[in-house]
């Protein structure tokens, strides 16, 4: 919107004044100086004028004196007779003429007279002057005498004009000389007018420029001065009315900031105040290191140096006062060194927590670095949690010690239990078979009973062992990446027995988009078969469904079926341990309570969950979902180092033995590993995959025993062998638990060394089982050793392959399913290896075999057994159809 | 102061007359005596200023008597004989006496102002004097010769010593002319309306006192106290009266 030129010109009052100012006198210089001009201008007219008048006056008074000279010259000339005389006359006369043609100008009738008298006279003279030549002096006389006349009167003209022109000049010189007079007069009024006017006017626009100015001033210095302003200047739209504006702006934004000031230093004191009430030593230091805030506790803490405790104080400063102060143990570390070290750990503290002594007690030191680059640093005394940490350490200690009393009471009544239903179970198989072979079969049912009750039993004792390793965060995962199908496959295969147990049938469908799954599979397997066999437990000649479907990022196992069901509250409390759905449930169907227990917390361990939907009479559905991607990141173990030489684990925690063993193998050229207890021997052997073990069984905190199940549970260390070496003499337990080897301390050298060659050679009678189900593997480690082998196990085909590498055995057991490598890779590389090429090799496996399946097996294996109840006799009828019947028992001892 | 007049005046006018040269005029009527005599007169007047100007001197030239044996010796110095020797006719011995007469006489007049005491520059210059001694010589035999002293009418400084119109014409034509001698004269018979007269013109000789006020260069004021205005180029005219 444009503006009025009022408006406008309201807002700039100084340059609309000062150009006022300007103006005005400009205005009156232009005018007087016009006046003078036109005055100078008249004046220079009359003063010309004058002058032409004294030039005539002076051209007048040039004839009249050129006259003379003529009329001197003359008269000279008639007396001397000279020529140059003659001369002299003749120049006069040239100039009275000029002079006499100058006149005419400004006086023509004169100049005219004058001039023919002149003549007049020249010639009379002249014609006297030759009479006088002639030396006619009397003729001359007369011509002269009646020359003169002619020359008097042309003086008298000549006079008489010399004289009028002299009065006008005179009177034209005194007509511009009062002109002159009058015009400086008025230029001296005029300038006095206008320098009146000009300081008038210069007052004026000063007074009104500089009153305001001095207003805004004194209003400034008061703002300046922090006082209270008391006379604002109004505001409004000149130049003085915005500084008057800018001026309250500025008064108000200062008085806000004194506000924000007094809101500050009252948020200074606060902060102060909270400061000096924390209990810990308080301090802040700059960017620079210097010291700005600190509390009374912090000064107490360091009263040593406490005049060093002010403002400004660097750190560095009151770290060597209080090294100056003899206060500081710095150890042998030279002080400068230590010096550096604080700093550098002062600027960089990231956080940092540091335990320090402080006189009797102690100091904890935090250190954080604020936004602005400084340092804070809180000093908490923490002498009292000191002493409670202590405390707790000594209780903690106690409650450990209890812990591991527990956990050696726990193994120990899980050897003592399992040790005697291994016995149990084992015999009673043998006994079942022996009672078959020799025809008794009316004790074969109860051989039966008592072998279910010992499974029973030993999967009761499994179970609550399990538990107790996941409730102690002990139980491990293996990962691997796999095949869906498969395992479903196989856990359904595995599960037919229990399911036609109840009359029930089992369906089971894998979606076609399910493909590979990473995660731990014995522990899904292990999940899928508790889920099946208590979907087989509670249902009576129904359908069991196992569904299996992905959703891209997870896999979904679910479990239908067709029983008992569940009320809401049955649901709350499934999947505790020891709980069932009631207590009927045991009573009518058995179990521990423990199963879903351990699904639940192994779905869990593998980042998946389980979810339970039922209703009575209506069955159940357990959704086990798991990641197809398990999302911890495993660690993988350390390989062996490439080209050494074999290497020997010995476990023991008697350490004479330890040393003994250790010098006796590493003399013998193997590279030896010792560990004093059993954790440590296991994760050594994870480490360093050594080529056999030695392990002592009567250990303090965990047994030999436990030690082995472990080694031979876990797929990676399974196919190690392990040398029992012990007071104990139960070999044949030691055999049944995957020892393949058994020595009595104390220990023979030459013994040792020789088992030791025995193993790492190409000596003896040896079958390498390679099955990914470790309960496969246990029970032909079982027959076979029984059968006289010395058994080697491997948990998949690559496994298998670098065994065979290491030692070619006498004949290999070799599952079909198996992950990383399956059966038909492992068979197909190992046939290329030359030294391996004529290898014996039974394919153990519970899979379905197509035709052109088993022709290519027949072509490149021994025998194809089917695994399950029937098999592990075929197995052994497969063996010793190949290698032989079995070694005496003392031939199959090493 | 005693003045002789001479009266004779010998003239072979007879021959002069019909002379068509004025070589062959000249030595009838011997006019180099003449002039010689005139020089002579301007050289004693020449050799005589500085005591003429001499403040201090009374009677500088006590007589005219004085003048005419100073002229004689002159003349005897310049010519090896006096002016009047006694081989002269009367025809030529009339204009000599008359001459010296003159000169005599312009002497003897200008006596007093010659002993002016206390004045140094009197203008008593040989140029006046030779003027005074022409004019003292016309007064005398004015009405069958006359002499003058004459020059280009620019040199002229009196007028009665302005070249008349044969002179100018002479002086122009000859003396002034391309292949003039330095010394030389020039002679005719001119005949008027009313009268015949033989006309001489004497060019040079002019002594080293006269480029005191006449000489080189032009502009200065000379001795006589008027500025100098060149070289004289003067001439002597003789006429003779038929």
């Amino acid at each position: 919107m444009q503006r009025s030129l009022r408006e406008r010109l309201s807002e700039h009052s100084i340059p609309l004044k000062i150009g006022s100012l300007s103006a005005a006198l400009l205005g009156a210089i232009i005018v007087s100086t016009t006046i003078m001009a036109w005055d100078f201008a008249a004046n220079q007219r009359r003063i010309s004028d004058a002058t032409a008048r004294f030039h005539s006056l002076q051209v007048a008074a040039d004839a009249d004196r050129h006259f003379g000279q003529l009329r001197y010259w003359m008269t000279d000339l008639s007396v001397s007779l000279l020529t140059q005389s003659e001369r002299n006359a003749l120049k006069a006369r040239e100039l009275l003429n000029a002079d006499l043609a100058a006149l005419e100008v400004f006086a023509p009738d004169p100049a005219q007279q004058i001039r023919a008298a002149t003549a007049t006279y020249f010639d009379g003279a002249m014609i006297a002057v030759e009479a006088y030549t002639d030396g006619n002096r009397v003729i001359g006389n007369t011509n002269l005498a009646a020359a003169r006349q002619s020359s008097d009167a042309v003086a008298a003209a000549l006079s008489g004009l010399v004289a009028s022109l002299a009065a006008e000049a005179d009177s034209a010189n005194r007509i511009a000389s009062e002109a002159a007079s009058r015009a400086q007069r008025r230029a001296l009024i005029a300038t006095a007018v206008i320098v009146f006017l000009g300081a008038s006017l210069t007052v004026w626009a000063l007074r009104s420029i500089l009153r305001p100015l001095r207003r805004i001033d004194r209003a400034m210095t008061q703002l300046n001065d922090g006082a209270e302003v008391a006379d604002l200047p109004p505001v409004g739209p000149d130049e003085f009315g915005r500084m008057a504006r800018t001026l309250r702006t500025l008064h108000e934004s200062q008085l806000a900031r004194r506000k924000l000031e007094d809101a500050a230093a009252l948020q200074r004191r606060t902060v102060i105040t909270a400061v000096e009430t924390i209990p810990d030593g308080f301090a802040l230091f700059d960017a620079q290191d210097r010291l700005v805030l600190t509390n009374e506790p912090y000064r107490q803490m360091f009263a040593s140096v406490a005049e060093y405790l002010v403002e400004g104080t660097t750190f560095e400063q009151i770290v060597r006062a209080r090294i100056r102060s003899g206060l500081v143990d710095i150890g042998d570390v030279p002080a400068e060194d230590w010096i550096a070290d604080r700093l550098a750990r002062h600027r960089n503290p990231a956080g940092v927590r540091e335990e320090k002594p402080l006189g009797d007690g102690w100091m904890l030191v935090t250190k954080r670095r604020t936004p602005d680059g400084g340092t804070v640093a809180i000093y908490s005394d923490i002498t009292d949690m000191k002493d409670r940490q202590a405390e707790l350490e000594k209780a903690r200690s106690e409650a450990d010690g209890a812990n591991e009393a527990k956990s050696l009471f726990l193994a120990s009544m899980s050897h003592e239990l399992r040790t005697p239903l291994n016995a149990i179970i084992g015999y009673s198989e043998m006994l079942i078979e022996d009672a078959i072979d020799s025809g008794q079969t009316e004790s074969v049912e109860d051989l039966d009973r008592i072998m279910a009750s010992g499974k029973h039993l030993l999967s009761l004792i499994n179970d609550i062992l399990d538990l107790s390793k996941i409730e102690a965060g002990k139980m491990e995962v293996h990962i691997e990446t796999f095949e869906v199908a498969p395992l479903i496959e196989d856990v359904a295969t595995t599960v037919s027995p229990l399911v036609r147990r109840n009359g029930n049938r089992i369906v089971v469908s894998v979606a076609p988009d399910v493909g590979m799954i990473e995660t731990d599979k014995t522990k899904l397997r292990q999940n899928l078969f508790n889920l099946l066999s208590n979907a087989t437990k509670f249902t009576k000649a129904g359908t069991i469904e196992l569904k299996v479907t992905t959703d891209g990022t997870s896999v979904l196992f679910a479990v239908h079926d067709e029983g008992i069901g569940m009320t809401t509250e049955q649901l709350s409390r499934l999947f505790q341990a020891f709980m069932q759905a009631d207590s009927s449930t045991t009573r009518n169907y058995g179990g521990t309570g423990l199963g879903l227990a351990i699904v639940k917390k192994f779905t869990e361990m593998l980042g998946g969950g389980i979810a339970a939907t039922s209703e009575p009479g209506q069955g159940s559905t357990f959704t086990l979902t798991l990641p197809a991607k398990y999302r911890a990141v495993g660690v993988p173990p350390k390989d062996p180092p490439a080209g050494s030489k074999a290497s020997v684990l010995i476990i023991d925690d008697d350490l004479h033995a330890l040393r003994s063993m250790a010098n006796l193998v590493t003399a013998d050229g193997y590279r030896t590993f010792t560990a004093e207890n059993a954790e440590k021997g296991l994760s050594l052997a994870r480490e360093y995959r050594p080529d056999v073990i030695i392990l002592d069984v009567i250990m303090p905190e965990r047994d030999g025993w436990s030690v082995l199940r472990e080694l031979k549970d876990d797929p990676d260390l399974c196919g190690t062998p392990v040398i029992l070496a012990t007071v104990v003499g139960d070999r044949d337990m030691g055999l049944a638990f995957g020892a393949i080897d058994h020595l009595i301390k104390p220990i023979d050298p030459k013994l040792l060394v020789e088992r030791l060659n025995k193993i790492a050679g190409n000596e003896g009678r040896d079958v390498l089982v390679v099955d990914d189900d470790p309960g496969t593997r246990a029970l032909y480690r079982r027959v076979l050793v029984r059968e006289g082998w010395v058994v080697r196990e491997a948990a998949d085909g690559e496994k298998a392959l670098t065994q065979l590498r290491a030692k070619r055995p006498t004949l290999m057991v070799l599952d079909l399913m198996m992950p990383n490598l399956d059966g038909f890779d492992t068979l197909r590389k190992m046939r290329s290896i030359a030294t391996l090429a004529d290898l014996p090799v039974i394919i153990a496996t519970s899979k379905d075999l197509t035709r052109r399946e088993l022709d290519w097996l027949k072509a490149n294996a021994h025998e194809v057994v089917k695994k399950g109840e029937v098999g592990r006799a075929e197995l052994l009828a497969a063996i010793r159809r190949h290698v032989g019947p079995p070694m005496s028992h003392s031939e199959g001892q090493l | 102061m005693t003045t002789r007049v001479f009266l004779s005046f010998v003239m072979a006018v007879a021959t002069a007359l019909g002379a068509g040269t004025h070589d062959s005029a000249a030595r009838t009527i011997d006019d180099s005596d003449h002039v010689a005599l005139l020089f002579a007169g301007r050289s004693v007047m020449s050799s005589n200023q500085p005591l003429i100007r001499d403040e201090a001197k009374d009677d500088r030239v006590s007589s005219s008597g004085n003048c005419v044996a100073q002229v004689a010796d002159a003349h005897f110095a310049a010519n090896g004989e006096r002016p009047m020797t006694d081989d002269l006719t009367e025809l030529q011995f009339m204009p000599i006496e008359t001459q010296l007469l003159a000169m005599s006489e312009v002497v003897n007049e200008s006596q007093d102002l010659i002993n002016t005491s206390g004045l140094g520059l009197k203008r008593f210059i040989p140029a006046i004097f030779a003027r005074l001694d022409n004019e003292g010589f016309g007064e005398r035999v004015g009405y069958i010769a006359k002499v003058k002293a004459t020059a280009p009418l620019q040199l002229i400084r009196n007028r009665t010593a302005r070249p008349d119109t044969w002179e100018t014409e002479v002086i122009k034509d000859r003396i002034l002319g391309a292949g003039w001698p330095k010394s030389g004269s020039w002679s005719e018979i001119v005949v008027t309306i009313t009268a015949s007269e033989f006309q001489m013109l004497h060019s040079g000789d002019y002594s080293k006192f006269c480029l005191s006020c006449h000489g080189v260069p032009i502009g200065p004021v000379g001795a006589s106290g008027d500025p100098k205005e060149g070289d004289p180029d003067e001439a002597i005219s003789i006429a003779l009266k038929e």
